[in-house]
């Protein structure tokens, strides 16, 4: 892994790996036009640990949607990489977050039938990674980057909770994705596991990774590299931190 | 994600949920079992039929006497006697009825027989040599009577097998001497074993020559020479139109009638009673195959049940999978797989019963039944198809969950 020094945002004349242009969501409720998020203009770099962070209700789950290519923005433009996101359909959107993003939310979403590494192979099928061997050593190559090698064999329910998050970013991690969107990571974890998860994210940061953590808690928050506040489906606030 | 792998999966998560899988699969089995039951059942009913109306002889035509419409006064013959030996005589020639093959009158009553020590009561036809052809029939053990048995007014007999035991029990009936009506008669054969035709079983007969008959009957006035029913036999069964033909305008002529609408006599060709009982059991085939289709109609309800249910259970599954980047289309294949898979298992579990049950049940009824490899084939691909087809709502379902709100979902 590389070594490189990320701490500042890369020069602006580089093309960012995220750029929200006027960005907004328009929910319809019966006759009610809620806005979730309003005209947003964000730009993440390629290698940047970015934290976005609401209260609940100010947007930041619906931001986090649209970055994931979850859901499309209403009007605005996404681009992901260069690649405008808002003209594409279902197929297209489910291979940009098969190759582009790794999710890493705060249910896990584990499938509990499942070992740990068939968890994390699970991206690999849906990339059309055909050898079967091939996938199996990738997704026990990740598991072991997040110091799980050995519990490869081992099901959901038989994991503490930080261990099945580890299990999550390692499934995040097996595509090699530009981005791992952490969707309140730590919520569901006790805060000694939370420092652990938090430590893999900035171990992720310092090898180069780009990081976007969607949280509540200014904790979580303030252990990022940038502070991203979102209010009302606006930002108020966007500043880098001191190490 | 390939078809393997999509496979895979859904075999997965079909064994993860067993219970429900062969519960659900158990609705198809039972309506794939009824298919070839009831098919088999039904084609065996259509083949004991056609062997049967088959081995009276399929060429045969019937000429009873009487009219269509008995109304009316006519001026001729009483109706129940119209036919007579020149009508028979007449037939067989070959000139007016190239197509018709052989001919025998028969004259019949119901008569006592008696031997020195027993007695028994059947049938007795008189006719001519012609008849064993038309019939089908075999003397097994002595001769039949001859064309000179016939013109010398011999007093021979034939008896069938039910006849020859009840006279004579476990000992040969040729040879023997039987009185009808008080006149004996010299047995010269037995009839071979021919079951029944219809109500009427042809083992309890007795054939005498048809002048002998005459005589013994002793049939006067207007119904002398009178005959009980004319066998008419085509040369194959591709001429018995024209044979049909042939005897109907032999006979309007010789009755002097010119109307065929008001003829006195009825010819019924074996073959549309072939037909007529064919399409009875055809018409019972249908509806058993239609019961047996309402039932798979019903299993297939079952499948389509049961994956709206595994679709809703599974909605954060499927938010998942999407959000790791399964597409709509992988997500449709997964659950059409489920499907398919439940209604193929179905189907071959389905035809194991079917076949065993079809195997098992000649031992309990008396009825036969027929293993129809068309019949299993088909079954199968309707399985399979009902499955699919029921599997194309739930599945499109799921493939078009929004992620989100399938990953919310709690």
């Amino acid at each position: 892994m590389s070594t490189q020094e990320f701490a500042t945002p890369a020069p602006a004349t580089r093309t960012p790996l995220i750029e929200l242009d006027k960005v907004s969501k328009i929910y319809k409720m019966g006759a009610v036009e809620v806005a979730a998020l309003q005209e947003i203009c964000v730009e993440i770099h390629d290698g940047e640990y970015v934290a976005i962070m609401g209260q609940s209700g100010s947007g930041k789950s619906t931001l986090m949607h649209i970055l994931g290519c979850l859901d499309v923005p209403t009007s605005g433009a996404y681009r992901l990489g260069g690649a405008d996101v808002g003209g594409m359909d279902e197929s297209e959107l489910a291979e940009i977050r098969n190759r582009k993003i790794g999710f890493v939310f705060q249910q896990f979403h584990l499938l509990p039938r499942l070992p740990a590494w068939k968890n994390v192979e699970l991206p690999l099928l849906y990339a059309g990674e055909k050898d079967h061997k091939n996938r199996r050593r990738k997704a026990e190559a990740s598991l072991a980057s997040v110091g799980l090698a050995e519990r490869v064999n081992h099901r959901p329910t038989e994991l503490s909770g930080g261990q099945q998050q580890r299990v999550a970013i390692a499934r995040a991690l097996v595509t090699n994705p530009s981005i791992i969107l952490a969707d309140e990571p730590t919520g569901n974890l006790a805060s000694t596991q939370a420092d652990e998860i938090m430590g893999i994210f900035e171990a992720l940061h310092e090898q180069g990774r780009t990081v976007v953590i969607i949280t509540h808690e200014p904790d979580i928050a303030n252990r990022a590299r940038r502070l991203v506040r979102i209010r009302d489906g606006q930002v108020i606030d966007d500043e880098a931190m001191s190490e | 994600m390939n078809w393997i792998e999509t496979f895979k999966s859904a075999l997965d998560s079909l064994v993860e949920r067993r219970t429900r899988s062969l519960l659900t699969m158990l609705g198809i089995l039972i309506g794939i079992a009824a298919v070839i039951l009831t098919v088999g059942l039904g084609e065996g009913a259509q083949n004991k039929v056609t062997n049967t109306i088959s081995s009276l002889g399929t060429n045969l035509l019937i000429i009873t006497p009487g009219s269509v419409s008995t109304s009316g006064i006519r001026g001729g013959l009483g109706s129940s006697s119209s036919l007579t030996l020149a009508d028979a005589n007449a037939l067989g020639s070959t000139v007016d009825c190239p197509d018709i093959s052989a001919v025998a009158p028969v004259m019949q009553r119901g008569l006592l027989l008696t031997t020195g020590s027993s007695n028994w009561t059947a049938p007795v036809y008189g006719t001519t040599p012609s008849y064993l052809t038309i019939r089908d029939r075999q003397v097994v053990n002595g001769t039949a009577f001859s064309q000179n048995d016939v013109v010398t007014h011999s007093d021979v007999a034939l008896v069938g097998s039910t006849v020859a035991q009840n006279l004579f029990g476990a000992s040969s009936p040729v040879g023997q001497t039987v009185d009808l009506a008080g006149v004996p008669f010299t047995i010269k054969g037995e009839l071979n074993t021919a079951g029944a035709s219809g109500s009427t079983s042809q083992d309890n007969t007795v054939l005498i020559p048809i002048t002998t008959a005459e005589d013994l009957f002793g049939a006067t006035g207007p119904y002398a020479n009178s005959v009980s029913n004319i066998l008419v036999s085509a040369k194959s069964s591709s001429t018995m139109g024209a044979a049909y033909d042939e005897a109907n305008s032999l006979l309007l002529q010789r009755h002097g009638i010119t109307n065929p609408a008001a003829a006195d006599f009825t010819i019924t060709p074996q073959t549309s009673l072939l037909t007529t009982a064919t399409s009875v059991s055809k018409t019972l085939t249908v509806l058993l195959v239609g019961i047996a289709a309402i039932a798979l109609l019903v299993g297939g309800i079952g499948v389509m049940n049961i994956m709206l249910v595994s679709v809703t259970e599974r909605i954060r599954e499927i938010g998942l999978r999407k959000a790791l980047g399964a597409t709509p289309g992988v997500i449709l294949r997964q659950f059409l797989i489920e499907a398919t898979v439940l209604g193929v298992m179905g189907g071959i579990f389905g035809v194991a019963v079917g076949v065993a049950g079809a195997l098992a049940l000649p031992h309990f009824v008396s009825q036969p039944i027929a293993i129809s490899s068309l019949a299993i084939m088909g079954s199968v691909i309707v399985a399979a198809g009902i499955g699919l087809i029921f599997g194309v709502y739930p599945a499109s379902r799921a493939a078009r969950l929004s992620p989100i709100d399938a990953l919310r979902s709690e």
